[in-house]
């Protein structure tokens, strides 16, 4: 395969250097895909599926560091979604040289027309607020990278994912129920022109169980469990699936009865999860360095550098490099980025005081060169993304002592209840100036704690608010460190990232109402009769 | 300009699937827990099915398609892809209000109708009870849908009134049962890797063809219907196809482009290996031919339109044509005009003359094969259980009738038994001449119609391009001029009196209209037999209407189309238009390497 790259590599290089506009620098990344997915819903199989597949990315400049044709038009929604270029799956070197081929001579006609366009754009618009370079000159990486190989008993999976959904059919009211177990081995290699040649392999495994019940007053009430591993050793024991299932059936059940919150301020504890999503979305989707430039960017945390911004004794740090926390892997790791660039720790936020940001190749002001962090799914071109997020705190105090803290503060404010966010879902935020700056996580368990210690499950709330008002609430935190793997989604596409964090005490908070289906439970009753009862081992259920 | 960020931390649940052999209950066969687990709740949703206040369903019918599949894909002698599939999907459908005015037939604001059939995954076991969860809950979510759609319907004609034309149309019980598949093995997918591979390695001796590819595919689908009225069938179809696509670009940077296409009713029935290989050789030697060839600035004569150019032409032009488009209610009163203009021209053109008068065409799904050879579009009964039935669509050159489904047009009250999946599409379309000449006969009319106008040449085109099988260069679109949306001819040729031929390297029909068939002054005896997968919307009226509700439409799902030759007094055809990208740079890797 390197070889295949390497000599199209070489010949382009040489061949198109000829030309009027040639390019200064050239890059192929293939990433090979090899996926086992098996999905049951309450105790049937509906899903078993083997897949392998190879795309090829092409990375193409015409132009200078300087000034490339990859640099964004100003005022224009730019894409950074380069298209799928399929790659024979077999290891034949002339087909995967024809197909290397035709995407360069695709992709370099592309980039002559784009990079005319943006020397315009340069000359007809102001000058840009941000004077860096396109790109940022950096030591070739040469290492090959072992191979992993995946093997997964499909049967046993099978198995496994029926009964892992099965405990779920014995409820009329529980409307979905899925366990998905899925592997993916995704192999990269990669070459450029400035030298690079490298190849890593990685294996994640992933265990997934969603449900989802249904309020009387329509709202959508889900509850999920993932758990994330390199090696199939690392996903839990049948044993301790099931227990979770149960759990997570209790939960619905209770969900169900829950009362509906208003809209409500005040103080709040984010569980190490929910903490993890949360500093995910408002500090970390603005730390990737890409979004300081763009014109149109919100640019949070661009002038910044060296203020407060967290309560001292708190810092926020990046680490591709760390691979596994206590007995958890962290699925934000790796070797390289998809730049070929070494992933390194990056220290954003040190005892309180902001100190910098995720950087791809892409510089900005103040930021000549990446730390590892441009990443992309197949199909996409890199920005700066996060890895394993990790929220560090000097003095932690015990649980309980934080939610002691936490009714002294509902009692100074005078409400009549705090908030305890035990798991989230997930969020969304927005970077952009167009619209407000905010961010909006999705709680799935959300309690009430009132001054008497009392907790009562709640549903129906957003956690919503903007980013400095929100991190400049945040007072203390606990000990209890808990992991959130997930996919992250964003313009270069899903990439896999961790959070790490204890939980959190935020003086104030804020939630606003739960955008809820406006469609009724089921008319009918289950079609689980009496009759039915014998044949199948229904439990007594609903 | 707002960057949105999503993290998905959530995955959602996939939906399409492939399983190895499955435990089966007992000894109730699969087709047995499949028919009672719809009639059970069809049942269900019939009697009991309502809310406190509106109305219950006055139709609901379920289907069930298993899919077995197995598809490839390679290029340059290798492979780029390779997957086998099990899934299994219902469809329900709903009514509500009455065959006069129910929720069907409207669209509303959203633009998201999806019409009044929603679809789910189902779980591959034989599992009863796990069936009827999914058929129970995917029938409440489509009912109370249905409901919300009546409602604004009728809001929506409280202010304007439409043609009294009923919502749907009434058709006799009618039942049918597919034998058992005689194989439960699954599709082997090892002969359609063998294949695509071979195929695609024949372009390593083809230095002038930049980019080619080679797909292959088999298809099984069994599927189970019924309906509240009492109609059922099960249906067995299966497909299998073969598509050799090629692309390179002449030393003008030109983009030239030609495909084959092997389709039978099993993988078995497929050409032999070295027949579809002798098939692609000539097609790869034609293309290289045409980068030489030289460049026809503009021809206005006869033409003859041969084998499948003359079948695509008629499945590009005529076909769409031949299909009634019900115009639906829009619930944006601005969108009336886009509405109406998915309405089909030849709906007003029942009883004129489209074609000449020893021209007829008929749609006749129960057909299996004809002279020309096997015909893939039929079926015993269509998608909503209507029997299929033959429909004299032009006879003698006057357009007699459209095809239709139970969503009836004022000259369409009745179905011809056209709905194939979630479209209305024809099935085998033939069309036959009474004056056929043969072979030598055609020629010489031809020579003499060409003499006639004095003309140095005339023009005859073999192979016209298709929309679903292309090389994309990224190149500008490649359609006609004026009138109607064809793609270009990929194989033409200047015949000269003598009978001398030369290609021609690129040109496109220019302002071809449906009027032009009238003027077909002759035809061959013999017809060609060709089938395709429906075009992409956007060349199609009625697929755009659909689409507007559906997506793109299976891959199992083929029209046939049996062709004479038809010779063409006089069309127009011209130079491309349009920006033609730079030729490649870099020399193709593997020739290049060769030759040093």
């Amino acid at each position: 395969m390197l070889t295949a790259m390497q000599t199209e590599l070489a010949r382009s290089m040489e061949v198109l250097g000829q030309e009027e506009v040639p390019p200064y620098f050239l890059s192929y990344e293939i990433t090979e895909q090899e996926s086992v997915s098996v999905s049951a819903q309450f105790g049937a199989l509906v899903h078993s599926d083997q897949r392998r597949g190879r795309y090829l990315d092409v990375d193409l400049r015409v132009g200078d560091h300087k000034l490339d044709n990859t640099r964004q038009l100003r005022g224009a929604q730019s894409s950074f979604r380069s298209g799928i270029v399929m790659m024979p799956i077999e290891d034949d070197v002339d087909a995967i040289r024809e197909g290397i081929w035709n995407a360069t001579n695709r992709r370099y006609r592309r980039s002559v027309e784009r990079l005319a366009k943006v020397q315009s754009d340069v000359e007809i618009k102001v000058d840009a607020e941000d004077q860096s370079d396109d790109f940022s000159r950096e030591e070739p990486k040469r290492q090959i990278g072992e191979a992993t190989s995946l093997s997964v008993d499909v049967a046993d999976w099978e198995r496994k994912a029926r009964s892992y959904s099965e405990p779920f059919a014995a409820y009329g009211d529980i409307y979905a129920a899925a366990a998905t177990l899925s592997a993916v081995k995704e192999t990269r290699w990669f070459v450029s022109s400035e030298g690079a040649e490298l190849r890593t392999s990685e294996v994640r495994f992933r265990l997934y169980i969603w449900a989802q019940t249904k309020a009387e007053d329509g709202m959508k009430l889900p509850r999920f469990e993932s758990f994330t591993a390199f090696s199939v050793d690392g996903l839990p024991s049948d044993e301790a699936v099931l227990e979770t299932v149960a759990g997570m059936i209790e939960d619905l059940a209770a969900l169900r009865q829950a009362p509906l919150v208003d809209p409500y301020t005040g103080p709040a504890i984010l569980s190490g999860r929910a903490s993890g999503v949360f500093f995910h979305e408002i500090l970390g989707h603005r730390v990737e360095g890409h979004r300081q430039k763009h014109a149109d960017a919100g640019q949070t945390f661009k002038k910044k550098i060296n203020e407060r911004v967290l309560p001292v004794g708190f810092s926020v740090r990046f680490d591709p490099t760390r691979r596994r926390i206590g007995e958890i892997d962290l699925v934000g790791a790796y070797d390289f980025d998809n730049e070929g660039v070494a992933g390194r720790p990056v220290t954003v936020i040190e005892d309180g005081i902001f100190k910098g940001f995720l950087m791809s190749r892409t510089p900005i002001e103040g930021h000549p060169v990446s730390n590892g962090h441009g990443r992309k799914e197949a199909g996409y071109r890199p920005v700066a993304r996060q890895s394993n997020l990790f929220v560090d705190v000097a003095a932690p105090v015990s649980p309980q002592a934080l939610e002691a803290q936490l009714l002294a503060m509902v009692e100074e404010q005078g409400k009549p209840f705090g908030l305890l966010f035990e798991d989230i879902q997930g969020g969304v935020t927005y970077t952009g100036r167009s619209m407000p700056n905010a961010f909006n996580v999705d709680p799935i368990m959300v309690y009430r704690i009132f001054p008497d210690g009392r907790r009562e499950l709640v549903r129906g709330v957003d956690l919503i608010g903007t980013p400095l008002t929100t991190l400049s609430r945040v007072v203390a935190a606990d000990s209890e460190v808990a992991v959130f793997n997930g996919l992250c989604g964003a313009e270069s596409g899903r990439v896999p990232v961790a959070a790490v964090s204890p939980g959190i005490l935020v003086a104030q908070i804020e939630v606003q109402k739960k955008q809820k289906s406006q469609v009724r439970t089921p008319l009918l009753p289950p079609p689980f009769d009496a009759s039915m009862l014998v044949d199948i081992d229904l439990k007594a259920g609903h | 300009m707002a960057t949105a960020i999503r993290p998905v931390w959530r995955t959602a649940l996939l939906a399409v699937a492939l399983a190895l052999p499955l435990p089966c209950l007992a000894q109730e066969s699969m087709d047995d827990v499949l028919m009672r687990a719809i009639q059970d709740e069809l049942k269900r949703a019939t009697e009991q099915l309502r809310t406190e206040h509106e109305e219950p369903p006055y139709f609901v019918a379920y289907r069930i398609d298993e899919i077995e599949s197995a598809i490839v894909a390679a290029s340059f002698g290798a492979l780029l892809s390779r997957s086998a599939d099990k899934s299994r999907t219902l469809a329900i459908e709903i009514r509500v209000g009455d065959a006069e005015l129910d929720n069907t037939n409207f669209l509303p604001r959203s633009w998201r109708p999806r019409s009044n059939t929603q679809t789910t995954p189902l779980p591959l076991d034989a599992d009863y009870k796990e069936l009827r969860r999914h058929i129970w809950l995917t029938t409440d979510a489509a009912y109370k849908h249905t409901l919300e759609m009546l409602a604004k319907k009728r809001a929506a004609l409280r202010s304007r009134s439409r043609e009294a034309v009923p919502d749907f149309s009434t058709e006799e019980r009618h039942t049918w049962q597919a034998p058992q598949t005689a194989t439960a093995a699954n599709i082997d997918i090892e002969p359609l890797a063998t294949t695509a591979r071979s195929l695609s390695g024949l372009f390593r001796t083809t230095p002038e063809i930049n980019e080619s590819f080679v797909s292959a595919f088999s298809f099984r689908r069994r599927t189970h219907y019924v309906n509240s009225e009492g109609t059922s069938f099960v249906r067995n179809q299966t497909l299998a196809m073969v598509n050799a696509v090629a692309g390179t670009q002449a030393s003008d940077g030109t983009v030239l482009q030609d495909f084959e296409v092997f389709s039978a009713r099993t993988w078995q029935q497929i050409p032999k290996q070295a027949t579809m290989a002798e098939t692609v050789r000539t097609m790869a030697a034609a293309l290289t031919a045409r980068r030489h060839a030289a460049v026809l600035e503009r021809y206005s004569g006869p033409v003859l339109i041969q084998g499948q150019a003359a079948a695509e032409l008629l499945a590009q032009a005529l076909a769409p044509r031949l299909m009634v488009t019900r115009v639906p209610v829009m619930e944006d009163e601005r969108s009336a005009s886009y509405a109406a203009s998915l309405r089909n021209p030849f709906e007003d053109k029942v009883g004129a003359r489209v074609l000449p008068r020893w021209l007829s065409v008929r749609d006749d799904p129960t057909l299996q094969r004809n002279d020309g050879g096997e015909l893939l579009g039929g079926y015993a009964v269509d998608a909503e259980g209507v029997p299929a039935t033959a429909t004299v669509l032009v006879e003698k050159g006057v357009l007699k009738t459209l095809l239709s489904s139970r969503n009836p047009t004022a000259d369409s009250l009745q179905s011809s038994g056209n709905q194939r999946g979630e479209y209305l599409l024809p099935s085998n379309l033939v069309v036959s001449a009474s004056e056929g000449l043969d072979d030598a006969a055609l020629t010489a009319r031809f020579a003499e119609l060409v003499a006639e106008r004095g003309n140095e040449y005339g023009v005859a085109v073999r192979h016209i391009g298709n929309a679903r099988l292309k090389v994309d260069f990224g190149d500008a679109a490649t359609r006609s001029q004026g009138g109607l949306r064809l793609e270009r001819p990929t194989r033409a040729y200047k015949v000269y009196p003598d009978g001398r031929e030369e290609p021609i390297r690129k040109l496109e029909f220019s302002g071809f209209a449906e009027s032009n068939f009238r003027d077909i002054v002759a035809a061959s005896r013999s017809n060609t037999n060709y089938s395709l997968r429906p075009a992409p919307a956007g060349s199609n009226v009625a697929l755009r209407a659909a689409s507007a509700l559906y997506g793109s439409t299976p891959r199992d799902l083929v029209v046939s189309l049996s062709v004479p030759d038809l010779l063409f007094e006089e069309l127009t055809l011209r130079k491309p238009t349009g920006n033609v990208p730079r030729p490649p740079i870099l020399t193709h890797p593997f020739f290049s390497a060769a030759a040093e």
